[in-house]
């Protein structure tokens, strides 16, 4: 049983026994790319809160759906540039993103069979434990607490998560169909 | 059996060899992220390899600011012949009422140049100053950070102030080639010795991170130091140009129970709204600090004696 999204082929995401064309690995990168420059945005205030971690939910995405390109490592350096762009303290998102990375890698059998709403569901817990993992650090860094607004990225990442699964797919996905 | 095609496994079967278990993995990435974390909160040895990093992703982040700038040009374009107009009369009135107090002040540093002269003493009153402007705010949520345009010829110096046109700002922690990183005075770790305008009592003013207001820490209860007392940097140190203003006493608890008054003061500075910025150049550097061991000879030696 599917809820919430229309049932029409393009509107969701394969199930493991659909066949989809293999993707491309310049898609990969650029969309993790364009995912990083969209994180880099100049947002403040609550925008700035309000902001989906794009570059984490892309990273999950290629994690879930690719965990033989991108998995630990990649994921770790992705946390790594994080890190020295947002000017804090070294290794803290990279070790987030690759725990992140690590449990896509472990999940994503279990993951995929579902529809795309109950994946949110799988992606909010990863997320939010994500969150957690870089909250713990940085307190024990002595860092202040952030005001409880900030878990409000987490939101709008998981609402983001079935449109974006649906247009990553879509290079994989449109000439089957057809055929 | 043509059923089971369609549902063959995605990953190819065990005999291929996949080098290290994701397991493995994330256990060598994590030790590497905690090595990293501890060489970077105890040790200074990381910040080449930020700078480089830094440098390679200067022209990517200049590309996520592009849409937001074309906006705001876009916004100039539209902006009414009128509104200029009007900023233009309310600048050059300010311009005027500020012109007869710089006047005076200049008179004023002239004069107290001649008596230091006269006094012997080495101290200027002026400093120079970098103007730049912000570029974008500190995306983390845990630390109050913004960075700064740094052009090619300017000078910046880890450790300089920088005020905006109402007061002190923050302080330049990380310098890198195209921006350098100011960390503002209401982040937790920000510290800035500070003076009380009004008596010269001496203090320390401590950021405590988005959500709160500076406080001035170790202050003992009994000081004399009242609701709307402004405060100035304190030369004190080295560390800061002195008289620049910082922040304005906003609320005082004093209780019988502690030692310490409880002073919280208000910024005056647009720690969330500055746009143009001054950076400062940090002041002559003092004789160094008589060192601890000299003091421990010597009260071995009366020990002795």
């Amino acid at each position: 049983m599917r809820l919430g999204l229309p049932d029409s082929p393009l509107m969701r995401v394969a199930r493991p026994e659909d066949i989809l064309l293999p993707p491309k690995v310049w898609f990969v990168v650029v969309t993790l790319f364009v995912a990083f420059v969209a994180n880099l945005l100049p947002l403040s205030g609550v925008l700035l809160a309000l902001r989906p971690d794009f570059f984490a939910l892309v990273l999950l995405y290629w994690a879930i759906h690719q965990p033989r390109w991108i998995g630990v490592g990649a994921g770790w350096i992705c946390g790594l540039v994080t890190d020295v762009v947002e000017a804090n303290l070294f290794g803290q998102h990279a070790l987030a993103y690759a725990i992140l990375a690590f449990s896509a890698e472990y999940f994503h059998r279990r993951v995929l069979r579902f529809p795309l709403w109950q994946q949110s569901l799988h992606v909010f817990a990863l997320l939010v434990f994500t969150q957690i993992i870089v909250l713990v650090l940085r307190l024990m860094s002595g860092a202040a607490p952030p005001s409880p607004v900030f878990l409000l990225s987490t939101v709008t990442s998981v609402l983001l998560w079935p449109p974006l699964s649906v247009f990553l797919q879509w290079p994989q996905r449109v000439r089957s169909l057809t055929d | 059996m043509i059923g089971n095609v369609t549902s063959l496994p995605k990953e190819p079967p065990r005999f291929f060899n996949r080098g290290p278990s994701a397991l493995a993995r994330l256990t060598f990435f994590g030790v590497a992220s905690f090595a990293l974390m501890f060489v970077d909160a105890k040790f200074q040895t990381l910040e080449a390899v930020r700078k480089g990093i830094a440098t390679v992703v200067y022209p990517i982040q200049q590309l996520a600011l592009l849409p937001g700038a074309a906006i705001a040009s876009a916004g100039e374009f539209f902006e009414s012949r009128a509104a200029l107009r009007e900023e233009n009369a309310v600048l050059k009135k300010q311009l005027l009422d500020n012109a007869q107090v710089e006047q005076a002040s200049r008179a004023a540093q002239l004069d107290a140049q001649r008596w230091r002269a006269i006094a012997g003493a080495s101290q200027t009153l002026t400093v120079k100053s970098q103007p730049s402007r912000v570029l974008y705010l500190g995306r983390d949520p845990y630390s109050q950070k913004f960075f700064i345009e740094r052009g090619g010829s300017q000078s910046f110096e880890a450790g300089a102030a920088v005020i905006d046109g109402l007061g002190l700002l923050g302080q330049l922690t990380r310098v890198h080639p195209l921006l350098a990183e100011v960390t503002l005075i209401t982040d937790k770790e920000a510290v800035v010795p500070i003076r009380i305008e009004r008596n010269g009592i001496r203090a320390i003013m401590r950021g405590r991170g988005a959500r709160q207001v500076p406080e001035l820490s170790f202050v003992a209860g009994n000081a004399d130091i009242v609701e709307g007392d402004i405060a100035l940097t304190s030369s004190i140190d080295g560390l800061f140009p002195a008289n620049v203003r910082v922040c304005r006493v906003s609320k005082i608890v004093r209780e019988r129970e502690n030692d310490f008054a409880k002073i919280e003061c208000l910024p005056f500075a647009g720690v969330t709204s500055a746009d143009d910025v001054l950076v400062l150049d940090r002041p002559t550097p003092l004789p160094p600090r008589p060192t601890e061991e000299v003091a421990g000879k010597t009260s071995v030696k009366r020990k002795g004696s």
